[in-house]
């Protein structure tokens, strides 16, 4: 059985002409890593809100453990909530400038009455020591301002995993770190899964992150609302079968300058200004493979191979992704 | 398919002709703060020459942002550049007075800065802000029209819509259109050198790919040189044709895009760089953070500041910190073990 169900979501915020996330399905099983892929204004965030309880769709259903959320009871809720937490991208802005981490981390606790005051510090220390802060009872009484961005973000990851959470909602929860910091906050975020065997719901644009943290799970690639490509995370990225996910792929840099002369410059362009299209498939205006059948309506997500679908009805004619790698970069030790 | 400019001055080292359009010598900021003397930037060198795209690269803290404001001689209180000096085109920095400098930060050396937040002015459309710079530099732009129009003609560069996006106000631009924007503003006076700042950071991949593009096309357009500051090597892969890559403060390696990325004489600290990117084109779980943290300036020892957390570390380099050196082909690195191959190399023939 599934872990969250979200069936049909539509999400309508204020004043759009477009609904934010138009008829969206996603299942995540017990321990799953599922990655929601695409560029800034997609609804990958607001999918992610609705995951875990802090949006509710304008319709569409929502399904934790069995339970539908529309129907909890406010006990039924405050356990949903409970269970899926959140990591924000910004660890600026996601803790409170004025509050110690003490009270940061403690108030949860204390809140689902995990924790009683007197083992509240002790606790508080093993937390803390779980994601790599092992820095002594005075560390409890810093402010967010007296860490560093990495360590504001293993303070986000150890307040959502104060908790048991089953789901944690990761939304672009290292794109704000150097990239030197974010292999050790996304080894710790698997070492953690490893050990409590949660579900991730991992929000990102870059491809390059999303493949080595969901290397074992699966990819939805969203485009304006819609889901336009998912399935297992191997398959999806070297065998993409919509346009989409390749114009994702070509635009991911990659640490290599003699692939990068060879990119066609100006096609980023092309490939990346226009809109959602009114009428027909979503992706049509930027689309290198659109033809006349794409005008006359949304493709549907269509099976294209074992747990591989897309909502493109040329599919077969996408190119694969060049995955050929020059390994001297990562491969040759220094000296 | 274009080829990339910078490409052909990465084949041949003999640039010593010209002067540099930029050279920074031996340059040390200092923070004075309650506490004491801090150390941002610590006795850097380096050359930038015209239409080089250079890159410098850093963790968070390592100085780059206070280098790339140095290079206009524009350090953020309670900064002061200690020692050492920047010359642009054999022009001292040191030596300039306050409005000579101002005029050089507004039409020789112009900065962009991170700018997704706060760079404008969100009361007022773009176009009256191009009028207001227009208004403060006459000497670049007698004619404002002329000015205008060079605007127009900088936003089609960075594809945008010149005259809406004049009508337009920063809340009406996306992330990535302002940062296009803030572009075509640094270029207004025509600077020989422009600074960016992070500039992809806060970007998706698609805004980002637009921004390389767009940074590529003006310094082939435009022949301006262009010096960036990130912490992201994928990005410098895309973009740069020279870098220079800091730590703690220091410069640890000057070097061609290739030679970083290639080159197996590259700075231990560079090596572990490169192998803690999660790469697209890898499966698997194949990055490796950099083991231990990046050493407070307040606490720093007498050595090589990366020997702590080095896999190359010998017993000399906790004790004396290693200069930069450079091989024949023009790459420097500041690494004991690896000068020594260099000095080997050279007394060889």
């Amino acid at each position: 059985m599934s872990l969250l169900t979200v069936d049909g979501a539509t999400q309508w915020f204020r004043n759009q002409t477009k609904p934010a996330l138009d008829n969206v399905h996603l299942q995540i099983a017990p321990g799953e890593i599922v990655a929601l892929v695409g560029e800034s204004g997609c609804g990958k965030s607001t999918l992610g809100r609705i995951s875990c309880g802090m949006l509710e769709p304008t319709t569409g259903s929502v399904t934790f453990d069995g339970h539908a959320v529309t129907s909890m009871s406010k006990r039924e809720l405050k356990r949903f909530r409970m269970r899926a937490q959140m990591v924000h991208q910004d660890p600026f802005a996601s803790l409170n400038p004025g509050l110690p981490l003490r009270t940061t981390l403690g108030y949860p606790l204390r809140y689902h009455r995990l924790a009683r005051s007197r083992d509240l510090q002790d606790h508080l220390l093993a937390l803390l020591e779980s994601v790599g802060l092992d820095e002594g009872p005075a560390f409890l009484d810093r402010y967010p301002h007296q860490l560093s961005g990495g360590q504001r973000q293993r303070v986000s990851i150890a307040r959502a995993l104060s908790l048991n959470p089953s789901l944690i909602v990761a939304d672009e929860a290292v794109s704000m770190l150097d990239v030197s910091m974010r292999v050790s906050l996304l080894d710790l975020m698997l070492s953690l899964q490893e050990e409590h065997g949660m579900a991730y719901l991992f929000v990102s644009h870059d491809l390059g992150v999303v493949r080595y943290f969901a290397g074992e799970g699966r990819i939805m690639v969203m485009f304006y609302g819609l889901v336009v490509e998912e399935g297992r995370t191997e398959d999806v990225i070297t065998n993409p079968q919509h346009p989409y996910t390749t114009v994702l792929l070509g635009g991911t840099p990659v640490p290599d300058p003699r692939r990068a002369r060879q990119r066609a410059r100006g096609d980023s362009l092309k490939q990346a200004e226009g809109a959602a299209s009114d009428t027909g498939c979503v992706f049509y205006q930027r689309c290198p493979l659109a033809r006349q059948r794409c005008l006359e309506a949304q493709p549907p997500l269509l099976d294209v191979g074992s747990q591989h679908r897309s909502a493109c009805w040329f599919h077969d004619e996408v190119p694969a992704h060049n995955q050929a790698t020059n390994t001297t970069i990562a491969g040759t030790p220094a000296g | 398919m274009t080829a990339r400019p910078g490409t052909s001055a990465t084949a041949g080292a003999d640039t010593q002709l010209p002067a540099p359009t930029i050279a920074v010598d031996h340059l040390s900021v200092d923070f004075l703060l309650p506490t004491g003397r801090l150390r941002a930037v610590d006795d850097v060198s380096f050359e930038v020459n015209e239409g080089e795209l250079f890159a410098i690269v850093g963790e968070s803290g390592c100085g780059k942002s206070t280098l790339a404001a140095a290079l206009q001689f524009l350090v953020p209180s309670p900064g002061r550049i200690a020692t050492g000096d920047v010359l642009l085109r054999d022009q001292s920095l040191s030596a300039m007075n306050d409005e000579q400098l101002r005029r050089l930060r507004a039409a020789d050396v112009a900065m962009v800065l991170q700018a997704a937040m706060g760079s404008f002015n969100p009361v007022i459309t773009i176009g009256r802000q191009v009028e207001h710079v227009l208004e403060a530099h006459p000497q670049v732009w007698p004619s404002r029209r002329d000015g205008v129009a060079y605007f127009d003609h900088l936003l089609e560069i960075v594809r945008l819509p010149p005259a809406r996006t004049r009508r337009s106000f920063e809340s009406q631009l996306s992330g990535g259109m302002r940062q296009r924007v803030a572009i075509a503003f640094g270029l207004l006076l025509k600077p020989r050198v422009v600074v960016l700042d992070e500039p992809t950071t806060a970007l998706d991949v698609v805004n980002q790919g637009i921004i390389i593009d767009v940074l590529l096309d003006l310094q082939e357009q435009l022949g301006v040189t262009v010096v960036f500051v990130t912490h992201d090597l994928a990005l410098v892969a895309e973009l740069a044709s020279h870098v220079g890559v800091m730590y703690a403060g220091r410069m640890v390696q000057v070097a061609t895009v290739d030679e970083i990325f290639y080159s197996p004489r590259r700075h231990p600290y560079v090596q572990a760089l490169l192998s803690s990117i999660p790469n697209v084109l890898q499966a698997g779980r194949h990055a490796r953070p950099i083991p231990g943290s990046v050493p407070r300036l307040d606490q720093l020892g007498p050595g090589c500041r990366f020997a702590p957390r080095c896999p190359l570390v010998q017993d000399r380099c906790r004790h004396s910190d290693p200069p930069l050196a450079g091989d024949a082909s023009g790459n420097r690195v500041a690494c004991h073990p690896l000068n020594d191959e260099i000095t080997a190399e050279v007394s060889k023939p």
